[in-house]
């Protein structure tokens, strides 16, 4: 078991595995070498006695033993430079290099070999060349050994000095066979024939260290690798070699000789067979790796296959394939829900087969944009279902591609969107009401926003304020304040988007708008708000109450005057019986007077006293006519009929006076919603006042007729006096102004007080010399005809 | 001259219609009635005058009456009703209605009613004997 943890840092993480042989040995790793290691000491203790016997001299066991080593090593150099070309750790190229290095010196060594190519051997050899090989061969390896546990193990080095790392070899290689031939002069002789000189000793001895330096450098590297191991078996290994076949033994072909040869094959042996178990393991794995990968891929595509399917099932988006030639060729749940169609009524027909007719030729435009690739987003539309009915819908179309990037089809999602549409339409709608209801609303509205920028005005308050649209809207709403209010109302305005609230329209508030033009008008504002997503909205209701503030005045003043008239009136009535018998009294008196003589001053006396009685008189008299409250009810009346009973009560006196008078009454005369009391009054009034201002013979002209004015009658009294001069024209109609000496100045005014209870008009044409002409005006009843 | 003075329309004598009796005055207020009265007795008229209706109606109704002068204001009578109910005597004596109301309606009413005149308060002396001639010399 080897474990998962390696001393080794590889340039990649996860290539930490890839060679076992790098790897930390495990215990049974472990085991295993030092069994190997005390059997090999076991066999190298029994064979120690007996390393001088000699044996037959087997020639062919040399070449033999030569080449397997030869092979043995390349192989295991070759591996290991594998394994630096992946890992370009420089310990493991100097390894590889030991590794040429035996292979290339067991060559020169096996050729040098005396007698067994030729007596003396090849290469030029001489007596001592071989021995002398074996020493650089085995005193050279175990220096590589030694350089490859020295070397920190993550050293890197370049792939690219293989070759010179190769040539440095092959060079080293050539200079000791160099030596050991051609310059063994120079080396002392270790060798006498197939014995050993007394210089083996020494020679030797320093080779055998070298070996054992090996192994205790690497022994020292902790922690052990599977290689380290193997190679610390290997230089124990070497030990015995050289102890055997060098040391303990005489010479070539004794079993010393021969069992050293031994240990140095299966030495050989263990590096290699722990790189080429590992290859296998290498291959398995890859194999393994290999099927795992298309497995897992296998399962994840049809994991992958099956989350589309049920994504696609499960989808609320009808989802749809089809060819390149609008052939449908898939059909989802949705799809049948939205559409109507079962999948084998769909599939294998034309997509048309959802597409109003109207919309084929659209249809069409999205094929050929298929054809060309493109992809269609958000496409609004509408299809039809199966039972005719025509939905809105929305469409993401895709183009679908074989491996080679064409395209082949489509697939097509579609959303009914008919329910928003329909939602929005509505909503749409909706606004638009609202919107036109503010904007043909009769009250002036006005939307401001928490800034106090009018986000919307409605006609009512571009007429009111004289402003047009654009100039409203986006401006702050203080334009329409006179200046003097503008400043406050900032603050006010901050302190209800503070604290909004519904405030209804109330008197009590004196509010002023400003027009355009600068004037300014009572306003009546009722207030009320909307938290929207662009903040508070504040709406407003604008009133322009100037018209009902005169009206509101104008009762205000009737009402005083009904009651001071209902006063005036009780007075004015109490008033009649102490001035009838002053009066009559007086009168008496004066009677009286004519038989009892009175003296003249007393006379004269009452005589002013029954003037001013007479002035009182009449002007009590006008009182009471100026002031009676209203003694009847509106009903629908006739004017004709008005005319008609007053003439009754005054044409005689009228006549008597030389006055002619003359009616001319439309007998068509739609009815008007009066009193005819108060009309008899007005009538009279008028009557009276033509007579005073013929002041003798004259005419007066009564008429009714229907006014241009449609729904409006008038009554016409005009005369043949000597006209109103144009000065006092504007005056006649007001209290107490008169041009007679014995006038009230009440008669015009009273006729001008009821003609407005009326809701008449009156006109007066008039020039001096012309006579005047007076036209009552009055709105029709609604009931309508006589 | 406001007035002439005649003896010939003594209260004994018939006047042109041939009525003869006292003219009746119904008047609530005293000075006012006690005037009519003092106006009516210069022109030789016997006058009976009460103050309110109901004895007024009691005497026209128990002797002939030359003339009757009402208001329309009575303590316990309406006026109107004062007249129609005169009116609806056998033989209905001329009645001249004397009132401060001045409206066309209550003129209508009082005339409707059976007056034969309507004085609106206050009038003058002349004015109230001009009509009481008028009325008693005019034929039927």
């Amino acid at each position: 078991v080897v474990s998962r943890d390696s001393p080794w840092a590889p340039a990649v993480t996860d290539s930490r595995q890839v060679f076992p042989s790098l790897l930390t040995a495990g215990r049974q790793q472990r085991r295993l070498a030092l069994v190997a290691v005390l059997f090999s000491a076991a066999i190298f203790l029994a064979a120690v006695p007996f390393a001088k016997i000699l044996l037959p001299q087997v020639w062919a066991f040399i070449p033999v033993y030569a080449s397997v080593l030869v092979v043995n090593d390349l192989i295991t150099a070759v591996l290991l430079l594998g394994q630096f070309s992946f890992l370009r750790s420089a310990s493991l190229l100097i390894l590889a290099m030991g590794y040429l290095f035996t292979a290339l010196v067991t060559i020169s060594h096996g050729l040098t070999f005396p007698g067994l190519f030729r007596p003396s051997g090849l290469l030029g050899a001489g007596p001592q060349s071989t021995a002398w090989l074996y020493m650089f061969w085995h005193a050279g390896f175990p220096l590589f050994v030694i350089a490859y546990a020295a070397l920190n193990r993550d050293r890197r080095v370049s792939r690219r000095i293989i070759p010179a790392a190769v040539a440095t070899v092959v060079a080293l290689v050539s200079g000791f066979t160099l030596v050991a031939t051609a310059g063994q002069a120079l080396l002392p002789a270790i060798m006498e024939g197939n014995h050993y000189a007394p210089a083996m000793s020494t020679v030797v001895s320093a080779t055998w260290l070298l070996s054992l330096l090996a192994f205790v450098t690497l022994w020292r590297r902790r922690p052990y690798t599977v290689l380290d191991l193997w190679l610390m078996v290997v230089m124990s290994s070497w030990v015995l070699d050289i102890a055997l076949s060098a040391v303990f033994n005489a010479g070539r072909f004794d079993l010393g000789f021969y069992a050293g040869r031994i240990y140095g094959l299966s030495a050989a042996s263990f590096v290699l067979t722990v790189l080429l178990v590992e290859n296998g393991k290498l291959y398995a794995r890859l194999v393994e790796t290999i099927e795992r990968t298309r497995r897992s891929s296998l399962e994840h595509e049809a994991q992958q296959q099956r989350r589309v399917t049920a994504i696609v099932d499960n989808s609320d988006d009808a989802i749809i394939g089809k060819d390149l030639d609008g052939i449908i060729t898939s059909w989802n749940p949705a799809a049948i829900r939205m559409f109507g169609y079962r999948p084998d009524e769909a599939i294998g027909r034309n997509i048309t087969l959802i597409v109003p007719p109207a919309r084929v030729a659209e249809e069409e435009a999205v094929l050929r944009r298929l054809r060309h690739g493109e992809h269609i987003d958000h496409f609004e539309t509408v299809r039809r279902t199966k039972d005719g009915r025509f939905i809105d819908v929305v469409l993401t179309i895709t183009p679908l591609r074989d491996a080679n990037g064409n395209v082949f089809g489509a697939s097509k999602i579609a959303r009914d969107i008919t329910e928003r549409k329909q939602t929005q339409e509505a909503l749409r709608l909706s606004e638009a009401t609202a919107l036109a209801f503010i904007a043909s609303a009769a009250e002036g509205i006005l939307i401001i926003d928490e800034g106090g920028r009018i986000v919307i005005a409605n006609g009512q308050i571009e007429k009111m304020f004289g402003y047009s649209h654009n100039e409203l809207v986006g401006r702050p709403m203080e334009v329409l304040l006179p200046e003097r209010l503008r400043e406050r109302h900032v603050s006010h305005r901050a302190g209800y988007a503070a604290e909004p609230h519904v405030r209804p329209m109330g008197r009590g508030l004196d509010l002023a708008g400003r027009r355009r033009d600068g004037t300014e008008f009572p306003v009546e504002i009722s207030l009320s708000y909307v938290r929207t997503s662009h903040g508070v909205r504040v709406m407003a209701f604008v009133t322009d109450i100037s018209e009902r503030l005169v009206r509101e005045r104008n009762v205000r003043r009737s009402d005083k005057l009904a009651l001071l008239g209902t006063l005036a009136a009780g007075i004015a009535h109490e008033l009649n019986n102490p001035l009838g018998i002053i009066k009559g009294r007086i009168e008496l008196i004066l009677l009286e007077a004519e038989e009892d003589t009175l003296p003249p001053a007393v006379r004269e006396d009452l005589g002013v006293i029954h003037h001013h009685v007479e002035r009182v008189i009449r002007l009590v008299h006008g009182l009471l006519s100026y002031a009676r409250p209203s003694d009847g009810e509106r009903r629908p009346t006739d004017l004709n009929k008005v005319v008609n009973d007053t003439l009754l009560l005054a044409q005689k006196q009228l006549t008597k006076d030389g006055v002619r008078v003359t009616t001319s009454l439309e007998p068509l005369l739609p009815l008007i919603v009066g009193e005819p009391n108060a009309l008899e009054q007005v009538l009279l009034n008028l009557v009276k006042n033509a007579q005073q201002a013929i002041g003798g013979d004259g005419e007066i002209r009564i008429a009714t007729r229907n006014a241009a004015k449609p729904g409006w009658v008038e009554l016409v009294v005009a005369d043949t006096g000597p006209g109103i001069p144009a000065e006092h024209q504007s005056r006649i109609f007001d209290p107490y102004f008169t041009t007679k000496a014995t006038g009230t100045g009440l008669g015009l005014s009273i006729i001008s007080r009821i003609v407005d209870e009326h809701g008449g008009t009156i006109e007066l044409h008039s020039s001096l010399g012309e006579g005047a002409e007076f036209v009552l005006g009055f709105p029709c009843s609604p009931s309508g005809a006589p | 001259v406001i007035v002439a003075k005649t003896d010939q329309l003594a209260s004994r004598v018939p006047d042109a219609q041939g009525r003869t009796g006292p003219i009746l005055i119904v008047e609530d207020e005293i000075d006012l009635r006690n005037t009519y009265e003092r106006v009516l007795r210069r022109l030789n008229f016997d006058v009976i005058a009460v103050e309110q209706a109901t004895e007024g109606l009691r005497i026209a109704e128990s002797r002939p009456i030359r003339l009757v002068i009402t208001d329309l204001k009575l303590p316990d009578m309406d006026g109107i009703a004062l007249v129609r109910a005169l009116h609806a005597c056998a033989d209905p004596p001329p009645i001249i209605v004397a009132s401060g109301l001045d409206s066309g309606a209550t003129r209508r009413a009082a005339l409707e009613a059976g007056a034969i005149a309507y004085l609106t308060k206050p009038f003058s002396v002349a004015t109230l004997t001009a009509k009481v001639q008028q009325i008693l010399s005019e034929g039927p």
